[in-house]
């Protein structure tokens, strides 16, 4: 039971955080439209579930806490209040503590101080009620109504047919039926038909009876309970019959709903045999029934409603079903992407067997598995793939809050909003973007006033946008303002010790060292950036995602900084190459061509490894002595040449195999600090190969080369 | 509730005023008996209506019903026709059809919402 309420509450937290993102963006938006109806309900809409379903799976310090905003925002719903800048800041930093509350174990305590301050501030906002309440009191009674209002808006939608019939002296008890068919007709979408057969005429009728009784159809979500509830007080004094006739989707199986006549035969209106022999009489039914006296128009109208409508809601929900998704755990579908890699892995020892035994039927078989796989594959990649604007919306916030912390003004504009990458990518891209933005705003975007005597407009621009390119997406940071000082860059790197006094940097070789370890060119370390530790760490993280990152930059005009990052990190296409009995890969994307080294090629360079390709001399890197292979060396080697930041570099194994779909594995805890490599697939016939890490690998060579200079 | 009752020839208009409800309902029985006894065409004017409960909508019925019997006719006016189809509405009275009763196709409780 625990078991179950944990994933319950688990369930209500993924759900809340949508929201709040959600509310996020609403608020946001409202800021720059404050009449907006449709954002105010929105905004209104995200807090009731909040609050709602918080109370339901026992966060009941939400829900209170939620409660005093939903109010405020109830007002402004109805026109009550306008929205105000101070109402938004108000309630976005009412988000951030819902969303500290809800998520306990990450980060810092709730601070229950900030909290009370924060509900004391909603409540001043209500007319007529500032300071009526202490902030630690909280509304338990209301938490608890609405407890039930959210459970009613998880329960599924059922219909039911009552039979709603009074003792004829109901009115002497004083109470009147119509009051009770009013709250029925609350409880949700119904239709009343009244009967009224048994009216007798005015010679026989005593006026103070009840001679009608009625056939309901209702749709609600609230349960059998809340029906039967309604006619509590009068229990005894009437005849209540309730058929669930559509329990909100299960009993779908047929196309349509009951015929008529069964739906009289199911009430007892009529019998079978009645049926059948009316039947015969090729009338449209309810006119047969009726002219046959065998049921009244009454009834057939009633039972007519009770087709009607249940084709109505069943209609609609079909309609919704169309449009529904469905919400998956992320872990599953990790799950799910781990056995296609396995599957993979299998279908390529298939394929390699099936080539061996020159077996029509069996080669037949791989190409159809193989075939299969590759699009299996394809759209599990596909599910993980999400689009990156829920990220940018993230990053409107903090364009927002920051630009007001320094004075700045600074809009923030978005672009490809809707580009798709790879669920973990989008995941650890969030820290790297943070940094890079903070970066635009601090040292980028100057003060108001500085850009007026600059001749640019008051406030500042910074572009966010995501386009694919191939296997790869490019994400820019693009900012309008100062743009990156050569002369402080080269200043500090000298400083630093970076580059030697005398060296001759082309632009963008200056501007890659703001990304090295310990550079900080702010005079000033605010707040916001200029520890000197953003950029190399945005490098790291690149890095770890297969990325590379490019910067630009204009003086006076503003920084681009471009982020090329890989679709996805869960199977990539590489080259498979093999070293005496090792086999390694490369990622494909990186590659640029293959080229022979003989004997007499590596003679020629005097003992340098040093490539003439085409007249170009490449360096190149044995990644025999790397990983310390031991063994002949075959007469003619290969040298695989990759490009990467702009040189072309190579490295030398012996054999290059050919493409291979390299599903990653990752290396484990024990080997994490191995460097060179960045993780392990494992081959048709089950031998595990390394997958390079070039970047590392170029780094590493660098620095060898730097010890034994010096 | 009060009404009044004008005659002319065999028309006879049963004009009533103030709430419809329980209480009178015995008075607007008698009310409509005597009328159906006296004129063959009753119209029945609720101008002055300003609430009609379940019991008043049942004798309505009823006295349609009669007057189909007897073979004469009812007809209901209203210049303000609110009250009327507030009662109907929440009683679930409207419908399609007449009853079995309604051999002139003159239902009180057909069209309309």
């Amino acid at each position: 039971m625990s078991g179950n309420t944990d994933k319950h509450k688990e369930a209500f937290r993924e759900e809340a955080n949508e929201l709040l993102t959600e509310l996020e963006t609403a608020l946001l938006e409202l800021e720059e439209t404050p009449g907006n109806e449709e954002l105010i309900g929105r905004v209104f809409r995200a807090m009731h579930t909040i609050k709602g379903s918080g109370a339901m799976f026992g966060f009941d310090d939400i829900a209170a806490f939620t409660h005093e905003v939903e109010t405020v925002f109830d007002l402004v719903r109805n026109g009550k209040m306008v929205v105000t800048k101070k109402l938004i800041d108000l309630t976005l930093s009412a988000r951030d503590q819902i969303r500290a509350m809800l998520n306990p174990d990450s980060g810092e305590p709730v601070d229950v101080v900030l909290s009370g301050e924060i509900i004391a501030a909603f409540r001043n906002f209500i007319p007529g009620r500032s300071g009526e309440k202490g902030p630690g009191d909280s509304p338990a009674v209301d938490s608890k109504a609405q407890a039930v209002d959210g459970a009613a808006a998880k329960a599924p939608e059922v219909t039911y047919r009552i039979r709603f019939r009074p003792v004829q002296d109901i009115f002497a008890t004083g109470t009147n039926p119509l009051g009770i068919l009013t709250e029925i007709k609350g409880l949700g979408n119904s239709r009343i038909v009244a009967q009224t057969r048994d009216i007798p005429l005015l010679g026989e009728i005593n006026p103070e009876e009840c001679y009608t009784y009625w056939d309901i159809i209702l749709t609600t979500n609230q349960g059998i309970n809340a029906v039967k509830d309604t006619c509590i007080f009068i229990e005894d004094s009437c005849e209540l019959k309730i058929d669930v006739i559509d329990d909100g989707g299960s009993l779908d199986q047929e196309d349509s709903y009951k015929k008529l006549g069964e739906i009289l035969i199911e009430r007892g209106d009529l019998s079978a045999d009645d049926l059948r022999k009316v039947l015969d009489a090729q009338k449209r039914i309810g006119e047969m029934l009726v002219s046959s006296g065998i049921v009244g128009p009454g009834q057939v109208e009633a039972a007519l409603v009770e087709q009607k409508h249940v084709k109505g809601i069943r209609k609609e929900r079909q309609a919704s079903e169309a449009i529904s998704s469905i919400r998956v755990p992320s872990d599953k579908l990790d799950r799910l992407v781990d056995l296609v890699g396995e599957l993979v892995t299998v279908q390529a020892r298939l394929s390699q067997f099936s080539a061996t035994q020159k077996e029509a039927a069996l080669v037949t078989i791989a190409e159809e598995v193989e075939r299969l796989t590759a699009e299996l594959r394809d759209n599990t990649m596909n599910i993980r793939m999400l689009p990156i604007g829920t990220t940018f919306s993230k990053f409107k916030r903090l364009v927002r809050d920051l630009s007001n912390e320094l004075g700045k003004e600074i809009e923030m504009t978005t672009d490809g909003a809707e580009t798709e990458l790879d669920k973990t990518v989008i995941e650890k891209l969030n820290d790297p973007l943070v940094h890079l933005i903070r970066n635009s705003i601090d040292h980028g975007i100057e003060m108001p006033e500085a850009r007026e005597a600059a001749g640019k407009p008051r406030l500042g621009t910074v572009h966010l946008s995501a386009v694919h390119s191939g296997a790869y997406v490019l994400i820019r940071i693009k900012d309008d303002g100062a743009g990156l000082d050569t002369e402080a860059i080269r200043a500090r790197a000298i400083d630093r010790g970076l580059i030697a006094a005398d060296a001759e940097l082309a632009e963008k070789d200056l501007f890659a060292l703001i990304l090295a370890p310990g550079f900080s060119t702010a005079r000033t370390v605010t707040n916001v950036s200029g520890r000197g530790v953003g950029m190399d760490v945005v490098k790291q993280a690149i890095d770890s995602l297969r990325g590379q990152i490019e910067i630009s930059s204009r003086k006076g005009e503003g920084s681009t900084i471009t982020l090329k990052l890989p679709l996805t990190l869960a199977i990539i296409e590489g080259l498979l190459v093999k070293i005496a009995e090792d086999f390694f890969v490369f990622p494909l994307s990186a590659v640029e061509e293959c080229v022979e080294l003989t004997r007499e090629d590596a003679a020629k360079a005097h003992g340098r490894n040093l490539a003439n390709v085409r007249n170009r001399i490449i360096p190149y890197i044995r990644l025999r002595e790397r990983f310390a292979i031991g063994g002949e060396l075959p007469a003619i080697e290969q040298i695989v040449i990759v490009g990467t930041e702009g040189s072309r570099v190579g490295f030398v194994v012996d054999n290059v195999i050919g493409e291979h779909q390299t599903v990653i594995k990752s290396l484990g805890k024990f080997y994490r600090k191995v460097e060179g490599v960045s993780g392990a697939t494992i081959l048709g016939d089950g031998t595990v190969a390394l997958i390079l890490d070039i970047p590392k690998l170029l780094k590493m060579a660098e620095t060898d080369e730097q010890i034994s200079f010096s | 509730m009060d009404f009044t009752i004008e005659q002319s020839g065999a028309v006879g208009v049963l004009k009533v005023d103030g709430e419809m409800t329980v209480q009178y309902a015995g008075v607007l029985k008698a009310a409509l008996l005597k009328s159906f006894d006296s004129v063959d065409h009753l119209i029945l004017n609720l101008d002055k209506v300003t609430e009609i409960d379940l019991s008043c909508l049942q004798l309505l019925c009823s006295a349609h019903r009669t007057s189909a019997k007897l073979q004469k006719q009812l007809t209901i006016t209203s210049n303000h026709p609110e009250a009327l189809q507030q009662a109907v509405a929440a009683a679930g009275y409207a419908r399609h059809v007449g009853c079995r009763f309604d051999c002139n196709k003159n239902c009180l409780w057909v069209g309309g919402n």
